[in-house]
């Protein structure tokens, strides 16, 4: 390993950096948030906001069945009800239209009524799939950006680890008094070295779940590269039944007894979800899925029963080896109730969200010594390109939650309904603050940091006086996720004004 | 970079380590799906495995192709190492 | 309840690790206030805390697995050991005396 491989590595973690960084950072963020999607679900959708059930109360899966057909349409393909859970107090019922369109509506599951509509994506609607495709649908575009930044997060990780020369030396130093230069590298090794294998673990297993996407190639040899090809391939690894509608009428047995009989065959294994296929067919079968709320790896056990007898049509299980790819998928997921182990996770996301801006702002103030030298004015566009795609998301994402309190009922707009509403106010911030950025250059920072800050106190104050709880009320009341939120909101204000103070002694 | 000798040796090496490093791995990866297969593994456990390979694989191919001195051995490299892979899937179909 | 003991548990195993780690390394040692001048301690005592360190690590990791089962006990321990650590780093840059009680030989 001579000189020029370590001064390789060092360009390559810069360039890789400079290149990706924004992009990373922006997916770190969301999926730093999305760790506690559900629990901001809770505060974004105040009507959720309900008594969480044990196992043992679950509801009627008959008398879900009676409240939601009704509202099916003729001829759609599907429907489904997810069932709730410690952390979603709420029944998920959706359906698929006969033009494939997805609807989808809430109920209590102690009373079996439907929620009014909400009116927002919520987290799990907005920022989760934000984390993993940018809400670039088309030709899978975002997937791929996403992969490609993770595939970059892996080749840093380890070029960062080369070039680091005194990390057992360095393994514990960080030295917040010394100019911004020496901090901000001190704290990017920190939160790099000490979590790297979360780190790594995370790029590896986000890729993983998405290995055919990203590696469609795995099965053009041993299947073929055609659609039916990939079907084959996704029924065998992944599970599927299929059974074509007689296109007669049939009735629908008791989806209770189904879930009994699901129970029995999975040793005590709970259903997380039921689907309905071909509704209303006499051939219409349906689909129960074992929950894996208290295991790492997202089990792929699946039994389908006859929709007008309850006869159990096919049974499915995931092989050795897939049974890895969805360990992997859960290590990355984080779908399993373990409160102590999420805030675990939450942390570690903040450490990669830390080490990313940490890397920014060390490159940043390297540039501006180096640019002012040589008396170059390139440090502004990438400054403020920097500070959009740090601060910039931030001061977003408060928008985000203040724009959920604040938005009116019917709010709406040229087609455009409130939970899109929602999120157009995100975007609309987030370009502005870009706009902000390369107006005011550097002070940009500060002003930013002080308008997150005051946002998120806004939204905490916004909460109290929309839905009448702050956070001693919630937490007396076993709110915990609305509470977590509120302080989460107070923290990161804390948090905001904390970098104020060190971004002035620069 | 070593020897960085302007933009056109940058973009080769940027073109060569990430699209033939990709390229290079997605052969290995439908060749090794297709040698575990035969080997006996289920086909679509053989396809996973080879898929979820594939990643630390290419990884390391990114790795090499950053760091290898001149930036015709990388291509010469992987032009080998897609030879060797192309003979392997001549030899099992 | 068992599940935020066993976590706050290996959580200060893994603290008082990372201390004994960080103090066996002279820079960190002469952070303390009043070690500047003193002498290092001498190699055994290092290689001591180092011992230590590497007990106290294997005790949070049994506990994990204790108290949360193969996987979820593995994955919460690689966490918490990088937690451990980088507290064990705050305390240093902010709140160094803190660590005099752990530098015992």
């Amino acid at each position: 390993m001579g000189d020029t491989f370590t001064k390789s590595m060092a360009a390559l973690h810069t360039w890789a950096g400079v290149t990706i960084g924004a992009l990373l950072f922006a997916i770190f963020w969301m999926g730093t948030l999305s760790v506690f999607s559900n629990e901001i679900d809770r505060w974004m959708l105040p009507d959720t906001r309900l008594e969480a059930r044990d196992a043992a109360t679950a509801p009627s899966l008959d008398r879900i069945a009676q409240a939601v057909v009704p509202g099916v349409p003729a001829g759609a393909r599907q429907w489904r009800v997810d069932l709730p859970t410690a952390r979603t107090p709420v029944v998920e019922f959706s359906y698929r239209g006969a033009d494939g369109a997805e609807h989808g509506r809430l109920l209590d599951p102690s009373s079996y009524a439907f929620l009014p509509p909400q009116g927002s994506a919520g987290a799990t609607g907005f920022i989760v799939p934000f984390h993993y495709h940018l809400h670039l649908n088309w030709m899978e575009t975002g997937k791929w950006l996403v992969g490609v930044a993770a595939m970059t997060m892996l080749v840093m990780l380890v070029s960062g680890v080369i070039v680091h020369k005194k990390i057992i030396a360095q393994f514990f130093t960080f030295r917040p008094r010394k100019r911004l230069q020496r901090s901000a590298l001190d704290l990017h090794n920190l939160t790099g070295v000490l979590a790297l294998p979360f780190h790594f673990a995370i790029a590896l297993s986000g890729l993983v779940i998405f290995m055919t996407i990203y590696f469609p190639q795995s099965y053009y040899g041993a299947y073929g590269s055609t659609a039916k090809d990939k079907a084959a391939f996704t029924a065998e690894a992944y599970g599927r039944y299929t059974r074509k509608p007689a296109n007669a009428p049939g009735p629908l047995a008791s989806l209770d007894a189904m879930r009994d009989r699901a129970e029995r065959e999975w040793r005590g294994g709970q259903p997380y979800f039921v689907r309905v296929w071909n509704p209303g067919d006499a051939n219409s079968y349906v689909e129960l899925r074992r929950s894996y709320a208290h295991d790492m790896t997202m089990n792929l056990d699946q039994i389908y029963f006859d929709a007008a007898t309850g006869e159990v049509l096919a049974r499915f299980e995931a092989g050795p080896v897939m049974t890895v790819q969805r360990f992997f998928s859960g290590l990355h997921f984080v779908r399993f109730e373990r409160w102590t182990l999420r805030w675990l996770y939450f942390l570690g996301g903040i450490s990669g969200c830390v080490m990313i801006a940490t890397g920014f702002l060390f490159w940043l103030e390297g540039r501006r010594a180096r640019h002012a030298k040589h008396g170059l004015a390139g440090v502004a566009v990438v400054e403020g390109l920097t500070i959009g795609s740090v601060t910039g998301i931030l001061l977003a994402t408060s928008a985000l939650f203040v724009a959920n309190r604040l938005l009116p009922a019917d709010a709406g707009y040229a087609g455009v309904d409130r939970a899109g509403m929602e999120i157009r106010v995100f975007y609309l911030v987030w370009v502005l603050a870009f706009c902000h950025a390369w107006g005011r250059c550097t002070r940009a920072w500060r002003e930013q940091l002080w308008a997150i800050a005051g946002l998120c106190v806004l939204a905490v104050g916004l909460n109290w006086v929309t839905t009448g709880e702050h956070v001693l009320k919630a937490l007396a009341q076993g709110q915990f996720a609305v509470a977590g939120m509120d302080l989460g909101l107070f923290a990161t204000a804390l948090l905001a004004m904390m970098a104020l103070r060190r971004i002035k002694r620069a | 970079m070593p020897r960085a000798a302007g933009a056109t040796v940058t973009a080769l090496r940027v073109l060569g380590a990430v699209c033939g490093g990709y390229a290079l791995t997605a052969l290995t990866v439908a060749v090794g799906a297709v040698a575990l297969s035969r080997a006996g593994m289920a086909r679509s456990e053989a396809v996973a495995l080879a898929a979820m390979l594939g990643f630390v694989l290419y990884l390391v191919l990114l790795l090499w192709g950053f760091s290898v001195r001149r930036v015709g051995r990388l291509w010469l490299g992987f032009g080998a190492g897609a030879a060797v892979m192309w003979a392997l899937w001549r030899l099992l179909d | 309840m068992l599940e935020l003991l066993t976590m706050l548990g290996a959580a200060a195993m893994s603290y008082v690790a990372f201390a004994w780690l960080a103090l066996s390394q002279e820079g960190n040692w002469r952070a303390l206030p009043g070690n500047a001048d003193r002498p290092m301690p001498a190699p055994a005592v290092q290689r001591r805390w180092r011992w230590r360190a590497a007990s106290m690590l294997a005790c949070a990791y049994a506990l994990c697995l204790w108290g949360h089962g193969p996987s979820f006990g593995t994955v919460s321990w690689v966490l918490l050991s990088a937690a451990g650590a980088m507290a064990v780093a705050f305390t240093l840059s902010w709140r160094a005396r803190w660590l005099r009680a752990l530098a015992f030989q």
